[in-house]
Formats: structure tokens, sequence, C-alpha cells
């Protein structure tokens, strides 16, 4: 099951209750997988826009299907606190109450709480925090998370993992949440009362402490989920420590199971998407490229482009010249610079759909050069675009190497000391913040973080 | 391109409400019919082309606003792109109707305007603009149909003033023609840009503006190319202020032109009483003293006529062809879905007991605002509410999503919200736009309209919340809207309405079975 041989029948898939998972062309260790779920078929490596509170920021779901989106996310904490899962549950799940027939997705709630409610602690229970309602201390325990997450109805719904941000520095804590994401995942399970029709995934934990994640992979997969995830990621940590996390817990011997779906999660930088599927991850999801659009930031190939940038004022070329999307079909830069953060919403939209555009069309390709067998070829294209003066940043180059994908002639020159530097900062934790960083596009944004 | 040549001629008529077709140059607008409104050429909430297409009834025209082409982008910028409008905007296929000011604001009046200029408000700031001005731009954006430049006033201003600003209107009235004509007459190629300013542009980008090279390009086979006018039709601009005497005299002044292909009524909803509109539409409309042959060939459009669907029905009685549709606007903007029925029952006669009204209006709650015309979806009445926005509609957002969707979006303070509400709002008034048509054609508009006053007791004057009028007003008269960023819905005047459970807020009392979280 775990081969890594391009032979066809020794690709890897597994069979869940209700998930297929195929992976249908492997190069190095980026695959191409086929990933049947109760509501629809999705083809990964893909990104997952976030819809936080049954909607991706404007779109519409007859949009997101034209954008080949094939999964959205939902929060369960902002949707529990409104319109409440049961509400939800009575209109036909979110499927039905947003009339989405693809993929779902549903967060377990915790991380929002750890990131919103300053309040919020963790203890042996649950995540205890203070209502926002009217101050008093509530609680979400496993069982009631996963309980939401059953009336809500995604295709895949997430425990709840004891999350401990990567910047922090006590190994203690870490052991702890590693072995507490353990005991609480035997909670989930027991506490999932729809198995055939929704998949519970869990959360590799451990920080940045190698022998921890290893515990973690190696807990978790005893327990054969039909997915996993990589959690407490894309929060700060440096990039060299991400990629590294990464590329262990999906080792193509010591890492997750090769047949099952690997999730980082909280990843929408397309770079750190293409460097996560050549490491052979599958799933990723950010609120970056719906947020940085509502503040004028274009996704493109050669990195971002600022709308607001005066420059842009009497540029009469679209947003990406090889994205045929709506936006760039029809649109000029000099439009978009004038309108797109001026409180006109269909202007923001605009770009919202373009970066949706954008992450899918990436992805497609990514699933189409490594069925094609020309991976490494279009990671050395890409990369050759965005860094044109040969000065990929050291953690790429090392991720790559890694990969088995050679960069000669494309990783040509010293990585740009600046763009090192600001690669290797903390993500961004707030929108304001997100604000600054979006011009830099390569480091992280918090995981799993609402809109 | 249509055969017949741009104008408009009247199909049918039923008192002084007529139904026609207006040919321009992209394309035909059906009459009576209301215009897509845009803010800075973009619609609020729904994206074109995609979403502007699936509008049914579709969309039969586009009005903007000239003057927030004053800056950002200026004429200049338009003139550069050199494909104007329609194709810088990405209207579709929609012809667009270029008017004096936008019907949601009142730009006009921070500074006093002289007799060559008027002061405008826009995003970027305040402005003079005089005739050669605003019909620089009216050419760089290459309107299917323009408003000549107007001295508005608003309806509380006294004789004085009025003839001030008709004196204006009528004199910058030849100006804007005289332009025009300049603006239509065929051009050497090199004349399309201004050279210094190409090439200053060619050096700072290189790639840039090689599409409107390109569409240059794609006529340097003509040794002059047609001017960004020719074929544009004109309507000339009348004022008047709130006094008919006023409105009569205006109008002489401006008189039947063999070269405007219509009349904006300008000046209104800006303060009068709607009760008053058909009056002062009338007082304008005769003193023009068109023959009828002139006045069947005359397109008439309005400003700022429509709060309601009773106004539209009065405009379209009084005689107006074409209005603008800052009320779809102002009616999302606060959440609302029209609901308003557009076709009596079968058989309806006067007297009848009025038929069901509004078919969302069952159980309106009318501290919301609702009415028998639109249901306020911040009401909680909604939260569970499987159906569409209104039974029967066939519209985008009807045929996919459902009332206590757009409750929970408006809630949430999704932008999906407003988009869906502006689907649904779009398309209602273009399909009552179709039913008043079709009476006028079959000439029982009277019944008609008798059978749109039946459904309520009293007519419903004025339906904009009073603090949308306010945050207009406002955003009118700075440049607040420039630094609003994009806040989506949450952008949404507080003042505009007081919806339940304080607009999403956590406040108030939740209704049992929201959040679930274990208390401790
Ligand atoms: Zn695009
Ligand atoms: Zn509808």
């Amino acid at each position: 099951m775990a081969s890594t041989s391009s032979g066809a029948a020794a690709l890897p898939s597994s069979d869940s209750p209700a998930l297929k998972f195929k992976v249908v062309a492997t190069q190095g260790r980026a695959r191409s997988s086929r990933m049947a779920l109760p509501h629809y078929t999705a083809h990964t490596p893909m990104f997952m826009p976030v819809g936080t509170q049954g909607s991706v920021k404007g779109l519409t779901t007859a949009q997101l299907v034209e954008l080949d989106c094939h999964v959205i996310l939902g929060n369960t904490y902002h949707l529990e606190n409104r319109p409440g899962s049961e509400l939800v549950a009575e209109m036909g799940g979110l499927h039905g109450f947003i009339n989405w027939q693809r993929g779902m997705l549903t967060d377990s709630g915790g991380f929002q709480m750890v990131s919103l409610l300053h309040l919020a602690e963790i203890t042996e229970q649950g995540v205890t925090f203070q209502s926002p309602i009217d101050g008093s201390a509530m609680l979400l325990t496993p069982e009631q998370s996963i309980a939401i997450q059953n009336r809500l109805g995604a295709d895949i719904i997430m425990a709840l993992d004891d999350v401990v941000p990567t910047t922090t520095n006590d190994p203690a804590r870490f052991e702890e949440a590693t072995h507490r994401t353990t005991r609480w995942i035997d909670r989930c399970i027991s506490a999932h009362s729809r198995p055939t029709e929704q998949n519970l995934f869990a959360i590799v934990q451990g920080g940045l402490d190698t022998r921890l994640r290893q515990i973690s992979i190696q807990q978790l997969v005893e327990r054969d989920l039909p997915g996993y995830a990589v959690g407490g990621l894309a929060g700060g940590e440096s990039k060299d420590d991400f990629w590294r996390v990464v590329a262990q817990c999906t080792h193509p011997h010591t890492g997750l199971p090769p047949g099952k779906p690997r999730y980082v999660m909280g990843i929408g930088y397309p770079l750190d998407i293409v460097v996560c599927s050549a490491l052979g991850a599958d799933m990723f999801d950010s609120v970056y490229p719906t947020r940085t659009a509502r503040f004028g930031v274009a996704l493109v190939p050669e990195g971002v482009l600022k709308l607001k940038n005066a420059a842009h004022a009497h540029d009469f070329r679209p947003l990406d010249s090889s994205c045929g999307c709506m936006v760039c079909k029809n649109y000029t830069r000099a439009y978009l610079h004038n309108v797109v953060t001026r409180g006109i919403s269909s202007a923001a939209i605009l770009v919202t759909y373009h970066n949706i555009a954008y992450t899918q069309a990436l992805t497609r390709r990514m699933r189409a050069a490594i069925e094609e067998q020309r991976f490494p070829e279009w990671v050395r294209e890409y990369l050759r675009t965005m860094f044109p003066a040969g000065d990929v940043p050291g953690w790429v180059r090392d991720a790559m190497a890694e990969a088995g994908i050679d960069l000669a002639g494309v990783a040509t020159d010293q990585p740009a000391p600046g763009a090192a530097a600001a690669e290797q900062k903390v993500g961004a934790k707030s929108a304001r913040a997100e604000k600054r960083a979006a011009g830099r596009a390569r480091g992280p944004v918090a995981a799993m973080e609402a809109e | 391109m249509s055969q017949t040549p741009p104008g408009f001629s009247v199909k049918a008529r039923d008192g002084n409400a007529r139904c026609g077709t207006l040919v321009t140059r992209t394309g035909s607008i059906d009459t009576p019919s209301v215009l897509l409104y845009t803010r800075r050429g973009g619609p609020l909430s729904l994206t074109s082309p995609d979403m502007l297409a699936a509008v049914t009834p579709p969309v039969q025209g586009v009005q903007l606003s000239v003057m927030q082409f004053m800056e950002n982008p200026d004429a200049a910028t338009l003139r550069q792109y050199g494909r104007g409008a329609q194709s810088f905007l990405a209207l579709g296929p929609y012809p667009v109707l270029a008017s004096n000011r936008d019907p949601t604001m009142y730009e006009f009046g921070t500074r006093p305007s002289s007799e060559k200029e008027v002061h405008v408000c826009i995003h970027s700031g305040g402005h003079m603009v005089g005739p050669a001005r605003y019909m620089d731009t009216v050419a760089a954006l290459q309107p299917d149909l323009f408003v000549t430049l107007c001295d508005e006033i608003t309806a509380d201003s006294r004789s004085k003033r009025i003839a001030t600003s008709a004196r204006r209107t009528a004199a910058w009235l030849s100006t804007c023609l005289e332009l025009a004509a300049q603006h239509s007459q065929p051009r050497q190629q090199q004349e399309q840009q201004e050279p210094a300013e190409q090439q200053k542009q060619q050096q700072e980008e290189a790639g840039a503006g090689t599409q409107g090279a390109a569409a240059a390009a794609g006529q340097e086979g003509d040794a002059a190319v047609a001017g960004p006018l020719a074929g544009s039709l004109a309507l000339a601009a009348l004022t008047g202020g709130a006094l008919p005497a006023e409105r009569t005299r205006a109008a002489k002044a401006v008189g039947d032109r063999s070269d405007v292909a219509g009349y904006a009524i300008c000046g209104l909803g800006t303060g009068e009483d709607p009760a008053q509109r058909p009056a002062l539409i009338a007082a304008s409309l005769e003193g023009l003293g068109l023959a009828p042959e002139a006045a069947a060939a005359r397109v008439v459009f309005a400003s700022g006529v429509v709060g309601g669907p009773d106004e539209l029905l009065e405009a379209v009685a009084a005689g107006v062809d074409l209005m603008d549709c800052g009320f779809v606007a102002q009616v999302t903007t606060g959440g609302y879905a029209l609901t308003f029925p557009l076709r009596p029952p079968q058989g309806w006669q006067p007297g009848d007991a009025p038929s069901a009204a509004g078919a969302g209006a069952g159980g309106a709650d009318v501290a919301l605002g609702s009415d028998d015309t639109k249901m306020n979806l911040w009401s909680t009445a909604y939260r569970l509410d499987k159906g569409p926005l209104l039974p029967g509609c066939g519209c985008f957002a009807c045929a996919r999503h459902s009332r206590a969707y757009v409750h929970h979006l408006l809630n949430a303070h999704e932008m999906l919200g407003e988009v869906l509400l502006e689907a649904h709002n779009t398309s209602h008034m273009n399909g009552f736009c179709q039913a008043i048509r079709e009476a006028i054609a079959e000439g029982r508009f009277e019944q008609y309209r008798a059978w749109f006053r039946s459904l309520r007791s009293s007519p419903l004057v004025d339906m904009t919340p009073p603090g949308l009028a306010q945050a207009a007003k406002r955003r009118a008269s700075g440049p607040a809207g420039e630094d609003a960023g994009v806040k989506g819905a949450e952008d949404r005047p507080a003042d505009a309405e007081a919806p339940a459970e304080g607009a999403g807020s956590f406040g108030g009392k939740r209704p049992a079975g929201r959040a679930k979280w274990v208390r401790v």
C-alpha cells in the first residue's frame, strides 16, 4: 500500500466508509489523486477556499463551481455562533443551507477559539473560553465539536486538537499537547455519529519537535482514520521549520500513509502550496487568497500585484495575462486600481474571483504535470517566473532537494537576503498585519483563520 | 449593430404613458425601463458581466454618472484606454446612459456653481466642471446616450436661483451640443489620443495600453475613424426646481431641438413631495411645446423619480420612458427584497377586492420597514424560512437560495447577502417594467395602475428609509467614500435600519437553539 513506484497497479489507495482515495499518478513525492467524498469526487492537490460563515466572500456557489472549487470550508466556531448548527441541520445541513452540491470541510472550532478569544484555555476536558455573548465561561469538548460538525454535515470534519503555537518555547507543553491530541482523537471517534457519511480527519501535532511529530503520526495512524492533517503550522514558525515538518509528515516511509489524503492546514500562499505538493501533500486551505483580494492584492505567476499601486492607474493589461478567468477576460488593472478598496463590493468580488481562479488553476496545472510526468519541469518553470533573477529562497531550495526536484538553472543567484528575511518572519495574525504582509506573500498565514 | 439609426419611437400609448423602442448604437432598449444603477461605473454587488447576464428579465441599459469620471479615472485615462466605458467597465452588451448625477447622492451645492461651471463633490473631492470638461469626459466614456450638463438645484430652491439654473442649463446645452458635434466628427487616427500623454505612458510602462493600441490598430485601415460620440444620443437637461411654472419656463428655453434625441428631467428626488412629481414632470414636458410627432420621437429620461414602485408607475403615467434604478441600491442596502406583485389576477376589474398583496408580506414586520411592496430580510421571522425571497420568482437568487440563507448572510455581514438581494431586486424591477410595457401595449395601463393602487389602502409615499438619504448626502458631501475601504456589508449605514437582534451582534435575546456551547 505504501508503494511509491509509478506502476499503476502499485499506486496507493484507501477505501473508507465515506471516502475513497486513489492516487492516480506520482512523480517523486508529488501525487495526483482522486478523493471520492459523499458529495463530490475531489481532485488533489487541491486548494479549498474558506467560506467561514457559509459563503466565500461575495462569490455565489454557481461562481464557485465555475471556478472549479471541489471542496470549500466552513468554520465551526462561527457557524455555531450564527446561525447555529441546529438551524443548519434543520435547513438540510450546510450543503442545503448554502446550496453547495460539492465537497465541504468543517474545522473543529478549537483553533478559532484559541486564536480569536483572549481567554481561551485548554484543559483535559476541552477548550474553555469566555462567551462572546455574555462573558460567561464556556467549554468546547471533543464530543461537542464533533456533535456540532455532525449537525453541519460536511464531508470532512476535523478532530478537536490541542494546538500550541509553534513559536511557544515550552517543550513540556508540546509533549502534553501531542498526547492530549491523541486522547482527544479517541473521544472524537467515539462521539462521531455519522461515520458512513462524514470523514473524521485526525490532526498531527508535535510542534517543531521531530520526535513528538513522529509519536503523533504513529499514534494517529494507529486509529486508521480516512485522512490526516498536519496541524500547528502556519502560525509564525520559520519557513525552514515549516517545510521540514511537512516533509516529515509526508515522508514516503515514515510519514502519514501514502494511501490516505494529507491535508496541510492554513496554507494559502501559492509558493507554499507548490512546495507542500512537491513534498506529497494533497489538500490546503487559507483565507489568504480571498482576504488579500479585499485589500486589492491579486495573485499572479510573478507573485502578487498590488492594485492600489499608482503604476496601475494607466495599466490596461488584465490582472494576469495567462489567466482565462472572467475577470482577466474583461477587466484591466486600471479599472480595478480605482475601485478595488473603495467600498464597491463588486470590485472586491472581482479580485476575489480572480484569486480563487488563480489557486484553482495552479493546483489544476500541478495535477496535470504530475499525471503527465513533467512535474519537476513545471516546478522549475514556476520558480523561474516567480524568481526571474534566480534568487529562489533557501528554504525552497532545501525543500525541493528533499522532494528530489533539481533546481539547476533556476536557483542560480544567491537567495535574496531581503526576501529570506521576510520569509522567515512570523505569520500575520490580524487582518492589519496581513495587509502589511500581503505584498510579501511568501510567509505563512495563521492556520484555519476565519474570514 | 442594428440597421435602424439610433433614435426613439413610440409603439403604443395609453394616456400620457407610452411604450417604445430606443435604438442606440449598441443595442435597443424597450421602454418604459429602469437602467441599472452603478457607482463609479460598477454595479454595487453584482459582478459584470456574469451576474448581470443572470438578471431576468434582462438588463435593458446601464446608467453611470459622468461626474464620477472626473478623476480616478479621468477623461485622459479613458481616452488612452480608447474603447469607452462599456468596455472599460465590462458592462456587457447593454447600452450605457451617462447622466450628470448619481441618483443615490446629491453631489452639488457644497460650493456655489458659477456661470461657467458646477461644483460637484465626488469620491476624490470637489471639482468645478464646465461644459468643456464635462463633454470631454462624456466623449471619453463613449456612452450610447448622455445627459447634457445641468446646473442642479434642490427642490427647496427659490425662483431666483431656479431662473439662474435654467439660464445656465440652457446655455450649457448649446455648448454641450456643439462640443458633442465636434466629438462626433471623424478624426485622424493620431488625434484619437493625446500624443504627448501617450508617449509618456509608453515610456513609463512598456506593455501598458496594449489593448487600447490594439483597438486603434484594428481601425488603422481607415484614414479617419468615427468620433467617439458619433451616433451617441444627447438628452437635453431640463431644470426648474419644484415650481411647475419655473419648470415650464425652463423647458421653453430649451424647446424642440432636432439635435437632441430626448430630454432628461433633472432636479427631482431632491426633497420635493413625491406626490408633486407628476405635475413637475408634466410641467417640464408641456413647456417644451413639442408637436405630437416630435414628442413621439423624443425619449424622456428622469433621474431621482423612483422611490418605490408607485412612484415609478406615476412617472410612467406622466410620460417618462427611462428611469434610474437607485431605488434598488437603496432597498438592497437596507436588506430588503422587493415582493410587490407584478400582474393583476386574471380578469381583475376596478372595484374588485384587493388581491393578495406582496407575496412575501404575510406577517410583514412593519417595525422593520417591511410593507406590501418589500420584506426586510433582517427580520428574525425568516430565520428558518426555506422559501425563496419571492415565491414564483425565477431570478438567480430565488432559483437557488432561501430567505433563511439571505437572513443569515445579512446577519453575518457577508457580501453575498447583498449580491443575492441585488440580483432579485434588479430582476424584480425589470419584471415590473416589462409588465408595465405589456399593459401599455395592450391599452390597459390605466387599469393596471388602478389595480396597483388598490393593493394598498393608502398609497406609499416615501419608502426610502430616512437614514439612507442622510447617509447618501453624507457620502456625497465629502470624500468619505474614498476611505471607506472594503468593509463590505459592515459598511452598512448603522442608522439606516434598526434590525432585530442588533444587526447580528451577539447582544439581545438569543432564540433558543442557537449556539450550543456547553456552559460551565
Ligand atoms: Zn484571472
Ligand atoms: Zn427573485
